[in-house]
């Protein structure tokens, strides 16, 4: 039975964006979701970071459920501070993924990990556009303009056109800068963009309300979920899609193969609770189940067992910067909690995010000191002010995983092998010197020992399994399975070193849009 | 056939205690036959009573939480009395116990040892054999009992608990010896089972591992789970234990080593007990599974760590929803067992600045949960932050104060380190 004209797997951006325009045009779309509920946001009237901080009332930092008391290692803290118990967790067995010096991570929840992100939204430059196919790149500007209209971006032209992360479209007015940050700021206009270009980054957060979404409140607690929904979430779609009588929910399936049938796909589907196994089918299928889970069932479903292919992640580096002049100055009260500041280094060698040291848990930052916990501490109390965290992002083609589909008897399973390129450790040095240079000239100090490389994969940034141009048509068909589309990273034709979350919701509609002029 | 009214004798003892309360648990009535005043509880009375003295009718005495005595346990013993004939306040007390018993109808349960035979080395031996023997009517059975474990820290399992604690080395005789452990709350359950069995079958019943373990295994396991630590056991010859006996009796000043149970250990044969626990339907923990420590006892220990790393992390008394909630972050993970963590840390945590381990490991990770926590109290908002600022001048001598400390403990925790490896 064909219940509906084109099922979309995953609520995350890339599905929620490819499901637009399909359902604008009057196509019956069925949303399947392995989640069920979203993780609750803060409560509106939670207090800023500071007050959190200084009240007696434990709940507002921990959780009521002591959801942020854990270790999630490596990867970002938002997964304990502002993601329920066990949000991340299943994602790899439900999946079917095995992973070996690779760290998968994604999440069963309605939204996705854009309920956890950092919320940078970056346009690509025409080199990093390179390898697109040159239809695909002549359709993008358009639907990142659609896309920035529904999600609201806020930021600075001038600095987005320095930093080559301008997408041409329309800014909110950009957030304000904390005191260090508007300090490097003010020195880098001085100084120039020699080596490297820092500036405002361009955000998914409202400074201004619009669609029952409030602006943001500059509460600095970002680190534990946005009260007042002003940083975007692909979950808070779902009832705008929901209001379209032609766009169906389905919550907690998760789909466990796409195999051909007649007029079209079937996706076998087994209910995350109650382990009921259901059938939906449909003409055309999008997969947006995020990267890695896309992977496996477009492979699977082309029949592509056993077949090595690259996996690109961007390999990134933690560090934290002091800025003397800052030192002994009283902690900011009010403030975005968020990415400051971002900064690419010249050659697409690298491309980077600074945050205000204070805004993060003091218990990480003293985790990755060497020195006793209360040395620790105590230098946390002396430091804060002038201390800046940072991520430095490398580009994707110094990763080398790899990926390939297995078949079990329960089914394919998606296996991955994380590796990096012979050239990653140079280029990192090599990166690292030109940032910590590019640093010293505004007047702040990369810290010694504090360049720590992540464990791939820790950084989220992966995709290009499924490149369009390759195993996908330019308009995401996967190459030998007509109808069925891929609109999330995996079909990516490389993933660059600055975050492509914005280029993949950009990319899903302009699939969308192919698939409605292709109907 | 269910007892609704259990007489025991020995009941404030080691084993007594958890028999009572194991019977009172499962709804029974319980009369205690001892020289101990027990507070005063439902569905329990105390009768006083001596071993050796004629047992009072008022034990047997019914009213309304007390029905007709169904059956007695009889644990009491006197380790004191050297009589080796009839005249043995053990066999003369039983004979008297054995008459009220068959007087009243009440089935009766005699506790003796794996050690019971004939030709037993220690006396305690011998005489347990000599009143298995006095049991003849229907009714009246003996379990032979291996070596208990588990509980609260009294008696020969108190002994055992705190030798193993000593130190890294333990001088033991027979350390090869096989023994047949029993976690206490196992003994209580077969010893219950014993009791509600209807007259008939097996005179002499097993309650010990049919697996026998050897005696030095068995102190190692116990320094292990009870004291997180590795022990080794030296073992001593049977002779030179005994010539030592002597001689610390002959020495003044020397500690009394009781030459009987010296011989208990030598002599202990091995017994065949898995037909009785089969035959009960009494499945045994394994010595690995009873040596840990009990739910409530790990989660005091937890609520301690909690206490001293969030003192140690915070440098100040730690807000008590804290220590709380340390536990219950350590429970949603799966975690419920303490570190083993030295006594005097527990009690002093600034210890721990010159302890605290440079490479991960599991303390690093329990430190940075309690670190967590911290900060979510106002405490940790002015140890961990600097709302007002301060002159660079007081910050620069901060920081010059907090790198000397930790340029002094680094070379500390360094050998903490190579300890610990």
């Amino acid at each position: 039975m064909t219940e509906s004209d084109v099922i979309v797997v995953g609520s995350g951006p890339a599905g929620t964006c490819a499901a637009w325009p399909l359902v604008e045009a009057g196509l019956t779309v069925t949303m399947v979701d392995a989640g069920i509920t979203r993780p609750p946001p803060p409560p509106v009237e939670r207090p800023s970071l500071m007050e959190m901080r200084r009240l007696n009332d434990p709940r507002w930092l921990l959780g009521a459920g002591l959801e942020a008391v854990r270790s999630v290692g490596d990867a970002s803290p938002k997964l304990r501070t502002a993601a329920a118990r066990g949000f991340d967790a299943g994602f790899l067995s439900a999946n079917r993924i095995e992973t070996r010096g690779f760290r998968a991570i994604g999440a069963l929840a309605p939204g996705g990990l854009s309920t956890v992100w950092g919320a940078i939204a970056c346009g690509l430059t025409a080199e990093e556009f390179a390898h697109w196919p040159a239809a695909a790149v002549a359709a993008m500007p358009e639907s990142y303009r659609r896309v920035a209209a529904r999600v609201g971006l806020a930021g600075d032209a001038g600095d987005a056109r320095r930093l080559g992360i301008d997408c041409g479209a329309p800014l909110l007015a950009p957030l304000p800068l904390s005191p260090a940050a508007a300090l490097l700021a003010a020195r880098a206009r001085r100084a120039g963009d020699a080596g490297m270009a820092i500036g405002r980054p361009v955000s998914a957060v409202l400074t201004e309300a619009r669609d029952g979404r409030r602006a943001c409140v500059l509460c600095r607690g970002c680190m534990w979920g946005c009260p007042v929904g002003a940083v975007w979430s692909s979950a808070d779609e779902l009832p705008a899609l929901l209001a379209h009588a032609n766009f169906r929910l389905r919550s907690g399936l998760v789909v466990e193969a796409v195999e051909p049938a007649a007029g079209g796909w079937m996706l076998r589907c087994r209910d995350a609770g109650s382990g009921r196994t259901e059938n939906l089918r449909a003409p055309r299928v999008v997969l947006a189940a995020g990267p890695l889970p896309t992977t496996r069932l477009a492979l699977a479903a082309a029949g592509r067992f056993d077949e090595w292919r690259p996996l690109v992640n961007t390999p990134a580096v933690g560090f934290a910067l002091v800025v003397p002049s800052q030192l002994g100055r009283p902690l900011a009260e009010c403030g975005y909690g968020n990415a400051q500041l971002a900064f690419r280094l010249d050659g697409g060698r690298g491309f980077g995010l600074i945050y205000d040291g204070d805004v993060m848990a003091a218990a990480d930052l003293m985790a990755r000191m060497p020195l006793s916990r209360p040395g620790a501490a105590a230098l946390t109390r002396a430091l804060e002010p002038a201390l800046m965290l940072g991520l430095l992002y490398l580009p994707g083609s110094l990763s080398a995983n790899r990926v390939r589909i297995e078949s079990a008897a329960d089914g394919a399973r998606l296996v991955i092998e994380g590796a990096v390129a012979a050239a990653l450790p140079a280029a990192r040095r090599a990166a690292v010197r030109a940032l910590a240079a590019g640093f010293r000239r505004l007047g702040a100090w990369l810290l010694p020992g504090s360049a720590r490389p992540l464990e791939p994969g820790a950084e989220i940034h992966t995709g290009a399994t499924l490149p369009m141009g390759d195993a996908t048509s330019e308009g995401g068909e996967v190459a030998g399975c007509p109808g069925l589309f891929v609109a999330d990273a995996a079909c990516l034709p490389d993933i660059p070193a600055k975050h492509h979350t914005l280029t993949v919701m950009a990319n899903a509609d302009r699939i969308g849009q192919r698939m409605v002029a292709g109907i | 056939m269910a007892v609704r009214h259990l007489l025991v004798t020995g009941g404030s003892g080691y084993i007594g205690t958890a028999l009572v309360e194991a019977a009172l648990a499962g709804g029974t009535a319980v009369t205690v036959l001892g020289r101990h005043d027990l507070a005063a509880r439902r569905r329990r009375r105390q009768i006083r009573w001596g071993l050796g003295e004629p047992v009072p009718d008022a034990a047997f005495a019914t009213d309304g939480d007390f029905p007709a005595v169904d059956a007695i346990v009889h644990l009491a013993h006197d380790w004191t009395d050297d009589r080796e004939d009839e005249a043995n306040g053990n066999i003369a007390g039983t004979g008297l116990l054995l008459e009220a018993a068959r007087r009243h109808g009440a089935r009766l349960v005699f506790a003796s040892s794996v050690s019971a035979w004939s030709g037993a080395l220690n006396r305690y031996g011998r005489i347990k054999y000599r009143i298995e023997g006095m049991l003849r009517g229907p009714g009246e059975t003996a379990a032979r009992i291996g070596m208990v474990y588990g509980g609260p820290a009294r008696a020969q399992w108190g002994m055992l608990c705190r030798i193993t604690g000593l130190g890294p080395l333990l001088p033991m005789l027979e350390t090869a010896r096989p023994v047949q452990p029993i976690h206490l709350d196992d003994l209580c359950s077969g010893l219950l089972r014993l009791a509600a069995r209807e007259a008939g079958g097996r005179a002499v019943w097993g309650l010990a591992a049919s697996r026998p373990i050897p005696f030095g295994a068995v102190l190692a396991a116990i320094a292990r789970h009870r004291h997180g630590k590795r022990l080794i056991v030296i073992d001593i010859p049977l002779g030179a234990a005994l010539a030592a006996v002597t001689l610390a009796a002959k020495i003044p000043g020397l500690p009394r080593i009781d030459r009987e149970r010296v011989l208990g250990l030598a002599g202990l044969p091995v017994i065949d007990t898995a037909d009785s626990l089969a035959e009960l339907g009494l499945t045994l923990r394994s010595l690995e599974d009873g040596l840990g420590p009990t739910p409530a006892e790990d989660r005091r220990a937890l609520l301690n760590e909690g206490w001293a790393l969030l003192r140690y992390v915070l440098g100040r008394e730690p807000p008590a929803w804290a220590t709380r909630r340390y536990v219950r972050a350590l429970a949603a993970e799966g975690r419920t067992r303490p570190l083993p963590l030295a006594a005097a840390v527990r009690r002093w945590p600034p210890l721990l600045r010159a302890l605290e381990p440079l490479e991960d490991s599991p303390l690093t990770q329990r430190l940075y949960l309690a670190t967590l926590i911290a900060e979510a109290g106002p405490a940790a908002s002015m140890v961990f932050h600097d709302h007002a600022g301060r002159p660079l001048p007081a910050l620069l001598a901060s920081l010059a104060a907090t790198a000397a400390i930790e340029a002094l403990c680094l070379p500390l925790r360094l050998l903490a380190g190579l300890g610990r490896r």
